[in-house]
């Protein structure tokens, strides 16, 4: 918590390069929440207005040590601008047509993600913090200000509503 | 305790494992903005920049940017049409993400490899992938009728409540405002909905704000010379662990129609 107080610190001073340290800590979590309720190319996109939105009210930010909820907060009011602006569509899974093996994972891929999406709001960000971004469970807690232990839940409860959703059976007893 | 969704550690979960292959394409990976070093009046030159940006928008030579991926050409076959609010007489090429709109005329969407897209009036429709593997459509409302001559699920449209994959023919798709209408297809096959439904030649579905009806025979429409069925494609490389095994038959299926059989398994509908 430390070093993220004194990159807050340092960019709030006008230091980009501290600025750039907090994007490549927070992006992928930015992108989590997002990717939560956008399509893929348009959470792309939006990573990037965050983080620039972010920058002009660093200065606004009261407490240095919230920057990760703060940012999370931006990132969520920013998909509701979003689509508030233009009418809700199916997933799209177009972002990662160009790294997808074939068009079956494409297929897949959106299948998922619409799944992950039509889940409780606590439960779908940390999943694509978790799934997609391939972020640990401490490493979310870490980024977003939760307590282990609620990430360690919302991670357990969403992915056996996931399961269901998607027809899993559990088959390992590994994560009991 | 070790905790593979958690922590990564102990014994990895196989269908966790699959679910993380899935989606890892789309993780993020983007740089970070260029921001300017903050001065005393940070939002006086933020806004200067913005100015300045714009001013720099307005006074560029009125051609268009070529598109990011090349490829969807937009033909006005009647009237005028628009992209992004910005009139086209003839033909220009058309970019991933920007709105097509018919109006009151006729256009026609060529992508090399893929095949022809006509839009009917009052359409409004943009692509939103283009690569060698997909090319997709966004139909916000309008008539889409597409003749794809590329392999299957090479081709797609989205739709407000659905999505059609081509999986080797010719359709028709009709929507208004709200995203309800009828998909018909003429040719060949496509798949609707997630798990996804095929729809053949001869028939059509019904689109509404749930998503899609069961497909019914079109009496009115002969169906093609039937096609050969698409060929089951390779299983992807690695460990492959299927993740819908069985999606219960909803109520209402008892009445669908003979046809084809419901595809219940979105993996099950292979190449």
């Amino acid at each position: 918590m430390d070093d993220v107080l004194h990159l807050v610190s340092a960019a709030r001073r006008g230091d980009s390069r501290a600025f750039a340290a907090l994007h490549a800590r927070y992006a992928k979590m930015v992108h989590a929440v997002l990717l939560s309720r956008l399509v893929p190319a348009e959470a792309e996109d939006q990573v990037q207005e965050v983080f620039l939105l972010a920058w002009t009210k660093l200065p606004q930010l009261e407490d240095p040590r919230g920057f990760g909820a703060w940012i999370a907060t931006i990132a969520r009011n920013r998909a509701v601008d979003h689509l508030r602006r233009r009418r809700p569509t199916e997933p799209l899974h177009d972002g990662l047509v160009d790294q997808a093996a074939s068009p079956q994972h494409a297929v897949e891929a959106a299948h998922v993600i619409a799944t992950i999406r039509s889940l409780p709001e606590a439960y779908r960000e940390t999943l694509v913090m978790r799934l997609c971004e391939g972020m640990s469970g401490p490493e979310i807690a870490s980024v977003t200000g939760l307590e282990p232990g609620s990430v360690r839940v919302n991670l357990h409860r969403g992915m056996m509503l996931l399961r269901e959703k998607l027809g899993i059976r559990k088959t390992s007893a590994a994560n009991e | 305790m070790s905790d593979y969704l958690f922590d990564g550690e102990g014994t990895p979960d196989p269908e966790i494992e699959q679910l993380e292959r899935v989606l890892a394409p789309l993780a993020y990976s983007g740089a970070a903005p260029d921001v300017a070093p903050r001065r005393r009046t940070p939002y006086v030159i933020i806004a200067a920049t913005v100015v300045a940006a714009a001013g720099v928008v307005l006074l560029w030579p009125g051609k268009k940017p070529p598109p990011a991926k090349a490829g969807w050409t937009l033909t006005v076959l009647r009237g005028t049409a628009t992209i992004d609010r910005h009139v086209v007489v003839t033909s220009e090429p058309l970019a991933p993400g920007e709105w097509l709109e018919t109006g009151a005329g006729r256009a026609r969407l060529d992508v090399p490899g893929i095949g022809t897209v006509e839009l009917g009036p009052g359409s409004r429709a943009r692509v939103i992938a283009s690569s060698p593997l997909l090319h997709e459509v966004e139909l916000s409302s309008g008539k889409l009728s597409a003749r794809v001559a590329a392999p299957p699920r090479h081709f797609a449209v989205t739709l407000p409540h659905a999505r059609v994959v081509d999986l080797g023919c010719a359709f028709t798709i009709e929507l208004d405002e709200e995203g309800r209408g009828k998909l018909v297809v003429t040719e060949g096959a496509v798949s609707i909905g997630a798990p996804d439904v095929t729809v053949s030649s001869g028939e059509a579905c019904e689109l509404d704000e749930h998503g899609h009806g069961p497909p019914h025979a079109l009496v009115a429409i002969a169906p093609a010379a039937p096609r050969p069925r698409p060929q089951s494609a390779p299983r992807p490389h690695g460990k492959n662990v299927p993740l819908p095994t069985h999606t219960p038959i909803g109520p209402g299926d008892d009445a669908t129609p003979a046809g084809p059989s419901r595809r219940d398994s979105f993996r099950e509908h292979g190449l």
